[in-house]
């Protein structure tokens, strides 16, 4: 039997003994905790914090986190982790630079990176659906392997000269926003669609909420997990090849740290939803929980080790609103 | 039959994965007795510099009929000591220490002394440490000098001028230099950005992390900042790229290393006004030298601590430099 290690996501109304206003007002907490930061840098520095151009800058900062948040939010749905996802859009990314170095066309290059990525996601899927391998051991296993390949894929330097024409995909302000803000819409949009509206994503929640019952009821659940892999290898990928066209360069580790920061955004969304699934809305605030952070300290000028601090401090509070949540049910 | 498929299948991918994994060791040809063996290490391999200068020592050593085995690690020094002091129990002539952090390696430091295996450092620290038989590096105090030299030049003088300092203290050369720069921008009448060092948390991921720093600072100051120091050169192109975005073409930033996209930015014109060359190849020369005099006579170095010196790279002389990641 595979064992999961992200909290079980459930069907909603899951019984409690909280009443309706205290019920919301749990709901709640995470944006409002999103909203008492606004307020908080808000007043601290108003005429820099509150612009439109920090807003901006703010949303360009937390696109990618974005994408790659929704990628977990994936996995987390069918109660698993992927602690790869960082390594995939670092492999990913750096895969479409070295052949663009090469000469390679750009849709091309692209096309190997998504491709790299989603192959990663196809391993993950089959060690642990298939092989019924703990998603925790296996997408460690892959983040250490996935992790050589890319510093052998970038001879352990930093590449850069690509065409400049890539760089618009990361750099470009189409209306005067950036266009990875876009790309990240997109996807978020897309994975709640699937989440929301599909089979796909009914079965996901339902291999989240008890892979057995799930199984009684028809859903085949090892392509339901292994397809939940596939998907988060793939959004990576998208989110790797993004920021190497933001940073204009590719390194061995540049998106690596990326899969911490998106458990965190996934576990403070989970505390949205009563049944405490992992859900793209929570996931997004939960993004911008660390955004504005993370943006709002720089501007009053907390140092960085203490907002590494700070970050630690919020993925333990998402992580006990959680398991709180989840001894309620 | 599913799970037997299942194994099969497993053990497929686990094997493409091993084969995928294998990355070139610097392993010798085994040697015979009289085979001069190094055991070289370096937990900065994911760092350019450290792996062209650890790679070439490797092709330079079996060239002279050394046996040679490189030990990486990205920056786990728990990783380096426990694989040298194996080699070390297996017998090794020497040692080669690359960019090590000489405060976490005493393991290694330990064997060495215990087995009397000289140690034989690159860029070891910024002072002499009985630790290592030589240590050559750089000169911190000239890479402060030519670069805030430079900046001032950029910016018009220091008196008066705000100036981002970029650092990364876990790095004993870069917190060493920045620190002097600190003081030599503080001396100069320039008031430090932020109050303190800004500091990067990874050096994987400096870029994005001083495009951060510095576009939050602008946000928040536009009018606040003529300068950017950085000790490295990653993140001064992050710095160099968030001043570029926010449309600015009067601050300046300098960097350190002379790696090829900041070669690429200084040839831009724009905010990237100047790095250093650390004459690495030149470092290597020299230690490959006295290892090569222990290996034929015996003899050690008669001094433990060689700084060499530094270029200073602008746009006047950039077309003339090789980077030093290529």
């Amino acid at each position: 039997m595979a064992s999961t290690e992200a909290p079980a996501a459930v069907a909603p109304a899951a019984a409690t003994e909280r009443t309706p206003f205290s019920q919301h007002l749990w709901q709640a907490g995470t944006v409002l905790a999103l909203i008492a930061l606004i307020i908080l840098f808000g007043a601290l520095r108003p005429e820099a914090f509150l612009s439109f151009g920090n807003v901006r800058n703010i949303l360009a900062q937390i696109a990618i986190l974005a994408i790659i948040a929704a990628a977990q939010t994936v996995v987390m749905v069918v109660g698993d982790f992927d602690l790869s996802v960082g390594v995939t859009a670092t492999l990913a990314g750096a895969t479409a630079a070295a052949l663009m170095g090469d000469g390679t066309s750009i849709p091309l290059a692209i096309l190997a990176g998504l491709v790299v990525g989603t192959l990663v996601g196809v391993v993950n899927g089959v060690l642990v659906a298939y092989m019924n391998l703990s998603a925790f051991v296996a997408t460690l296993a892959t983040l250490t392997s996935v992790g050589g390949l890319a510093f052998i894929v970038t001879g352990g330097t930093t590449l850069y000269g690509m065409p400049e024409s890539f760089f618009s995909i990361g750099q470009s302000r189409p209306f005067g926003i950036p266009l990875p803000i876009f790309f990240a819409v997109i996807v978020a949009v897309a994975v709640w669609v699937v989440l929301r509206f599909t089979t796909l994503g009914r079965r996901w929640y339902a291999v989240g909420g008890s892979a057995e019952v799930a199984r009684l009821s028809g859903v085949n659940v090892r392509l339901a997990r292994f397809l939940a892999f596939t998907v988060a290898g793939f959004l990576s990928a998208i989110g790797g090849i993004i920021l190497v066209s933001r940073l204009g360069s590719a390194s061995a580790t540049s998106a690596n740290n990326y899969m911490l920061l998106a458990v965190a955004a996934v576990f403070l969304g989970m505390t949205i939803l009563r049944s405490g699934a992992a859900n793209v809305g929570g996931t997004l605030v939960g993004v911008g929980i660390i955004g504005v952070m993370s943006n709002g300290l720089n501007i009053v000028g907390v140092s960085t080790y203490f907002q590494q601090v700070l970050t630690g401090i919020i993925i333990i509070a998402a992580v006990t609103l959680s398991a709180l949540k989840s001894r309620d049910r | 039959m599913r799970g037997r498929f299942a194994k099969v299948v497993g053990l497929g991918l686990a094997s493409a994965l091993a084969l995928a994994g294998c990355s070139d060791s610097g392993g010798g040809d085994g040697g015979g007795g009289d085979t001069f063996k190094v055991a070289a290490f370096t937990a900065g391999y994911g760092t350019p510099v450290g792996k062209s200068t650890l790679d070439a020592f490797v092709d330079r050593g079996e060239q002279l009929g050394w046996d040679v085995t490189l030990y990486t690690s990205d920056f786990d020094y728990d990783k380096i000591n426990n694989d040298v002091q194996s080699a070390v129990t297996q017998g090794v002539d020497a040692i080669l220490a690359g960019f090590p952090d000489p405060r976490q390696i005493q393991p290694i430091v330990t064997a060495a002394k215990d087995a009397d295996i000289p140690i034989f450092a690159i860029d070891g620290g910024v002072e002499p440490n009985d630790d290592f038989v030589v240590d050559i590096t750089t000169n911190q105090q000239q890479i402060a000098d030519l670069t805030v030299g430079a900046l001032s030049e950029a910016m018009g003088g220091l008196q008066g001028k705000n100036v981002m300092v970029i650092g990364h203290d876990p790095h004993v050369g870069i917190a060493t230099r920045s620190r002097m720069a600190e003081k030599l921008l503080t001396d100069g009448g320039a008031t430090i950005a932020g109050g303190e060092i800004k500091q990067v948390l990874s050096p994987g991921t400096s870029q994005e992390e001083a495009l951060k720093f510095v576009t939050d600072y602008l946000q928040a100051n536009p009018e606040g900042l003529d300068g950017v120091w950085v000790g490295w050169d990653h993140a001064a192109v992050g710095a160099t790229q968030a001043i570029n975005e926010a449309g600015r073409n009067d601050i300046f930033v300098t960097g350190v290393d002379a790696v090829g996209i900041a070669l690429a930015e200084i040839k831009k014109n724009g905010p990237f006004y100047a790095t250093v060359v650390q004459d690495w190849p030149g470092v290597l020369d020299e230690t490959m030298q006295d290892m090569q005099t222990y290996a034929d006579t015996g003899d050690l170095p008669e001094q433990n601590f060689v700084e060499t010196d530094v270029t200073l790279v602008t746009r006047a002389n950039v077309n003339e430099i090789k980077p030093t990641d290529s």
